[in-house]
């Protein structure tokens, strides 16, 4: 019976290929405009201490964004900022702010991974396995005043 | 031979929010799901369907992130972000809260019960690990609190035969805990995974423990005694199942029933090893044997063996959503995953039982498998019935390409 079901398996890969012109069509926003509209998600965001954008005080760039593609319709972001103080909360909380907007904002399938720039905070590990840690991050969302710092730092500018 | 995972069924149990954890109760007949909606609920088997007889709502502030059920599956224990673990009792079909325990100084990571059905373990961010004991008056008392992690501790498992207790933690260790003379020491720690250890469990026997990790592995540890000659036993690690899943292994389940190990990674998907036979003990062979690589459309959270049905395998995830699906050594698998549109399913269905019937027809038993790979088969017929069948097939396609561009287009 397996090369039965192996023959069904074929003829579904026949059908896809033929209908591989349908498909492909959907998708082919190449990558260079899907990084634009990532970083048109986060460069907006709000500093947690000043009254700049991430993108006014360069904690963020156009560059700092990769993209990988791991399927047909899923990607992996990469992201990595360069904080403007070596401090490790407002590190941890602009991470935190990425994650969070990115989350909600995002129109594609994706996967996150958020980094501190090389060389430019002293606990950087610590940072990013905080950041990257999903549990952490939900909890810290709980966190009735963490969530109002963040909520304001993400919020859409009312223009 | 490679087996297939099969769904059986999926639940949007949580809605709008994330399913953290499922866990079957002992006999096998409810599943208890729990999530970022701050609920519980309880899944029971009505005919064919499974559907949700209990959601306990109130319990918790925050997030439920763990829920274990006594070994004699009368309690059922919660474990909460917000710093506290709730006992419920079962009384017919319903929970009523029996105590909360108090004491962690934020989110509690995990609770499991010792198979003697007396003691309970929980575990927190505040580094530590809890081991609480219960009296027949229902009374839960702290006896000792363990701080042997430097940071956030994941999870918790016993032993299924002996007073033991194994932990994990952010800290990228594993630390077993025993009772020596009254009190509860860390008698070992076992370092090797290069990131957050996110989950452990013991196979049925006690003798290996399986660890899942961020840094996408799996780590078999096997004990041994040790050469202290103080009769202690030392873990050692006896195999690395790395390069199979693409993201965090958030949990990995050991079936009592079949010793077939389960994995759930971030990549979505949920994976199926088996031992090889032929190796030896001290260095496990595990194959990949099946995996469902769109088990989930989001990050696949847990997984759950039944421990009463072999191969049902219930799984949950970032969408909110249990599925169970079904790993089985039997008949004819289809290979297509389930996010196909459904109409092309049953069609592809129909088309399966049609052909399964010629054979049967045909006075033939189906040709054993060979092993295959690729899709070109036409090197590989062993008989002209097959070709006979294939032509038939491409032909049938031809026929309803149009049929078929029309369901799929969609």
């Amino acid at each position: 019976m397996e090369i039965v079901s192996s023959l069904l398996s074929s003829a579904i890969e026949k059908i896809f290929q033929l209908s591989g012109l349908n498909r492909n069509g959907m998708n082919t926003k190449p990558m260079e405009e899907k990084a634009l509209d990532v970083y048109d998600v986060i460069r907006s965001i709000r500093d947690p201490e000043k009254p700049n954008t991430l993108e006014e005080l360069e904690v963020v760039t156009e560059k700092c964004v990769e993209i990988q593609e791991l399927s047909e319709d899923e990607f992996l972001i990469i992201i990595k900022f360069s904080p403007t103080v070596p401090h490790c909360s407002l590190a941890t909380l602009i991470g935190l702010c990425i994650q969070v907007k990115l989350q909600r904002c995002l129109p594609f399938k994706h996967k996150l991974e958020i980094y501190i720039s090389e060389g430019t905070h002293s606990t950087e590990e610590d940072i990013n396995k905080q950041i990257n840690d999903k549990e952490r991050i939900a909890a810290a969302m709980e966190n009735p005043n963490l969530r109002e710092i963040v909520e304001q730092c993400v919020a859409e500018p009312d223009d | 031979m490679k087996e297939a995972l099969s769904l059986v069924q999926r639940i949007s149990a949580h809605p709008d929010s994330r399913c953290w954890f499922v866990s079957w109760s002992p006999n096998g007949a409810l599943l208890a799901s729990c999530g970022g909606d701050k609920a519980i609920r309880i899944w029971g088997r009505e005919g064919d369907a499974w559907v949700c007889k209990t959601v306990l709502q109130d319990g918790h502030q925050r997030t439920v992130r763990k829920v274990a059920w006594s070994p004699c599956g009368n309690y059922l224990a919660s474990a909460s972000f917000d710093a506290t673990t709730c006992i419920w009792k079962k009384k017919n079909d319903d929970f009523e809260s029996l105590t909360v325990l108090e004491g962690h100084e934020n989110e509690v990571k995990c609770v499991a019960w010792a198979p003697s059905g007396n003691l309970l373990a929980t575990c927190s961010r505040d580094k530590s690990v809890w081991v609480w004991e219960v009296d027949e008056d229902e009374e839960y008392e702290c006896v000792t609190v363990l701080n042997a992690h430097t940071q956030d501790v994941k999870h918790v498992a016993w032993h299924p035969k002996k007073e033991l207790l194994a932990s994990a933690s952010y800290d990228n260790n594993i630390c077993i805990y025993k009772e020596e003379d009254d009190d509860w020491e860390c008698q070992a720690t076992l370092q090797g995974h290069t990131s957050t250890v996110w989950s452990l469990c013991f196979d049925a026997a006690g003798e290996r423990m399986a660890s899942c990790s961020d840094d996408r592995t799996v780590k078999i540890w096997k004990e041994y005694p040790s050469e202290d000659g103080q009769g202690n036993l030392s873990w050692k690690c006896v195999c690395t199942l790395s390069g199979y899943h693409g993201r965090t292994v958030y949990d990995v389940a050991w079936c009592q029933l079949t010793g077939a190990l389960a994995t759930a990674c971030g990549d979505d998907a949920v994976r199926v090893f088996k031992e090889d036979a032929t190796a030896s003990p001290d260095e496990p062979v595990f194959s990949l044997v099946a995996q469902a690589t769109r088990a989930h459309s989001q990050d696949a959270n847990c997984v759950s063996w039944n421990p009463k049905e072999a191969g049902l395998l219930a799984s949950c995830s970032d969408n909110g959503e249990i599925s169970q699906p079904l790993d089985r050594d039997e008949a004819v698998r289809l290979g297509v995953s389930d996010d196909h549109p459904p109409a092309l399913l049953t069609f592809l269905q129909q088309l399966q039982i049609s052909t399964h019937q010629s054979c049967l027809e045909n006075g033939r038993n189906a040709p054993e498998d060979e092993a295959y790979s690729g899709t070109d088969l036409r090197e590989e017929w062993c008989d002209d019935w097959t070709r006979h069948l294939f032509l038939s097939l491409e032909l049938h396609l031809d026929q309803n390409w149009t049929a078929a561009e029309k369901i799929y287009g969609n």
